[in-house]
C-alpha cells in the first residue's frame, strides 16, 4: 500500500529537511518489491492516487510516465494494481495483460453525503449532479443515473485566438444543463488540485440561485491551502466538500466545519479478503444496489422522524 | 467534527456497532498467507484495514480453517514489517553509490 500524495512524510539530505515527493514514494514502493524477491506468491500493490496519472497521454514530445511506471511495476513481478478513480482508466492498455482496477468510490460519497445532511430531498426536483468539465461526464452521469437525477455540466470556453502560457485562455465557463435554482447541487469530480476551478464552479452556480452546493472529490489535495475554501463557506458558495481517506489529509482540514471525510479503509479490506481468496471482486467495484439500500433507508428514516414530529 | 478523519480506536468501535449482514461469504481457499505491507505515509490507513482483516477473519467460521490450505489465516496482525531507510549519507556521490538496504521480514 502506497499514497504517493503524503508530502508530510520527510528525510534529511545535506543537513536539510525534504518532503517526500511522489517519485520518493514510487521509488520506496519498488525497493520493497524487490526486497520481497520474488518469495511472495502474489504481489498486489494498492495505489490509492495512481503515480502519475495525470501524465497518461501524449500530445507532443513528452514522457508517458504513467505507462512507464505501470509496465515497470508489472515487469517487477506485482500480479495486481488496484487504484482508486484513476484519472485516465485506459493507462491499463499500457498492460493489458495483467490486473488493473480502478475503484470508484461513489458509495462511501453517498453514504458521507446522507449521514451529513438529514434533510436533502433526492428527487430531479430537488437535486442535480454537476460535472465542472467535459472530463468528468462519466463519473457524473453514474452518480446522477443511480441517484435518479438530472446532470448538469460546465464547459471551458477558450479563446482559441490566443496562447497563452502555453494554452488557450479561458474566457468563461459556461453551464449546459436544465435551471438549477433552488436544487441542492453535487459537483463531482476526481481530485481536488488547488481548488480554484471547482470554486469557480460553485461560484457560477450559485449566481444561478443554487440552494445548496456540495463538492465531491476522491482527492482532496488543497495545494493552495485552505483559505479559500473557508472563505468560499463563510459567504454561503459551498455547504460541504467530501474527499477521502485515501490520501494524506492535514489536521486543519479535518478540523474544518465544512469538510467530511469519507473513510476507504472497510471498502480496502473487503478488496484485499476477496482477492487473497481468489474469489471475484466485481460485485465490490458494482455499488448501485448498496447505494439504493442507502438511499431508500433514509427516506424511511426521514419519514419517520417526520411522522414523530407531526405526532407531537 | 462528525466527518472527520476516524482514528484506530473510534473506527474500531464504529466496527462494533456496524450492520449485520455486511460481511462477506467467502468460503474458497486463500490463495496464500496474506501480508500488508503499509508504506511510510500510508500506514494509518494500513492499520485500520488490517483491523478489519483481523476481525473478519477472526469472526469467519469455516470447518477447514484447521486445514493446511488455511495456515496463517488468522493471525493479530498482517502487516508485515518493513523498513525503508533514508539517505544517510550528505554527500550526493556518496548516498548515490551507497547502498540503501530495503528489508521486509514477516513475523
Amino acid at each position: 500500500m502506497v499514497d504517493v500524495c503524503n508530502y508530510s512524510q520527510t528525510y534529511k539530505l545535506f543537513g536539510e529537511v525534504n518532503h517526500m515527493s511522489p517519485d520518493d514514494h514510487y521509488q520506496n514502493l519498488k525497493r520493497v518489491i524487490a526486497a520481497v524477491g520474488g518469495k511472495a506468491r502474489r504481489i498486489t500493490v494498492i495505489m490509492p492516487f495512481l503515480y502519475e496519472s495525470r501524465q497518461h497521454k501524449r500530445s507532443t514530445r513528452e514522457s508517458l510516465d504513467c505507462a512507464v511506471a505501470l509496465q515497470e511495476l508489472v515487469r517487477m513481478g506485482v500480479d495486481n494494481i488496484i487504484t482508486f478513480d484513476a484519472h485516465d482508466p485506459r493507462v491499463q492498455n499500457a498492460i493489458p495483460l495483467s490486473g488493473f482496477e480502478t475503484v470508484q468510490p461513489v458509495y462511501q460519497f453517498i453514504k458521507g453525503l446522507l449521514k451529513s445532511e438529514k434533510d436533502l430531498t433526492i428527487d430531479s426536483d430537488h437535486m442535480m449532479i454537476i460535472s465542472p468539465d467535459e472530463g468528468g461526464m462519466k463519473r457524473a452521469v453514474y452518480l446522477a443515473n443511480v441517484l435518479g437525477l438530472d446532470i448538469g455540466m460546465f464547459y471551458k470556453r477558450r479563446d482559441y485566438t490566443r496562447v497563452v502560457d502555453g494554452r488557450n485562455p479561458i474566457v468563461a465557463h459556461e453551464f449546459l444543463g436544465s435551471d438549477v435554482e433552488g436544487k441542492d447541487l453535487i459537483i463531482y469530480d476526481d481530485m481536488i488540485s488547488s481548488g480554484e476551478s471547482c470554486l469557480e464552479v460553485a461560484r457560477a452556480l450559485k449566481e444561478r440561485k443554487a440552494r445548496r452546493v456540495y463538492i465531491f472529490a476522491t482527492f482532496g489535495l488543497f495545494t493552495n491551502g485552505l483559505s479559500e475554501f473557508d472563505k468560499a463557506y463563510k459567504d454561503g458558495v459551498i455547504t460541504k466538500v467530501f474527499t477521502t481517506n485515501l490520501i494524506y489529509q492535514t489536521p486543519g482540514l479535518l478540523e474544518r466545519p465544512w469538510y467530511w471525510s469519507c473513510g476507504m479503509s472497510k471498502y480496502i479490506a473487503y478488496i484485499i479478503d476477496t482477492l487473497n481468496h481468489d474469489s471475484s471482486i466485481s460485485d465490490l467495484l458494482d455499488p448501485v444496489d448498496r447505494i439504493q439500500n442507502a438511499v431508500a433507508r433514509y427516506r424511511e428514516e426521514q419519514a419517520g422522524a417526520n411522522q414523530e414530529t407531526s405526532a407531537e | 467534527m462528525a466527518g472527520k478523519d476516524l482514528s484506530l480506536k473510534e473506527e474500531t468501535e464504529q466496527m462494533e456497532t456496524s450492520r449485520k449482514g455486511e460481511k462477506r461469504v467467502l468460503d474458497s481457499i486463500p490463495v496464500g498467507s496474506l501480508g500488508l505491507i503499509p508504506l511510510a505515509g500510508c500506514r494509518q490507513l494500513g492499520e485500520k484495514v488490517d483491523r478489519y482483516l483481523t476481525k473478519w477473519r477472526m469472526e469467519r467460521e469455516s470447518e477447514h480453517k484447521d486445514s493446511l490450505a488455511f495456515a496463517g489465516y488468522e493471525r493479530p496482525t498482517y502487516i508485515v514489517d518493513c523498513e525503508v531507510p533514508a539517505w544517510t549519507s550528505t554527500s550526493w556521490w556518496m548516498s548515490a553509490t551507497t547502498a540503501r538496504p530495503t528489508s521486509c521480514s514477516a513475523k
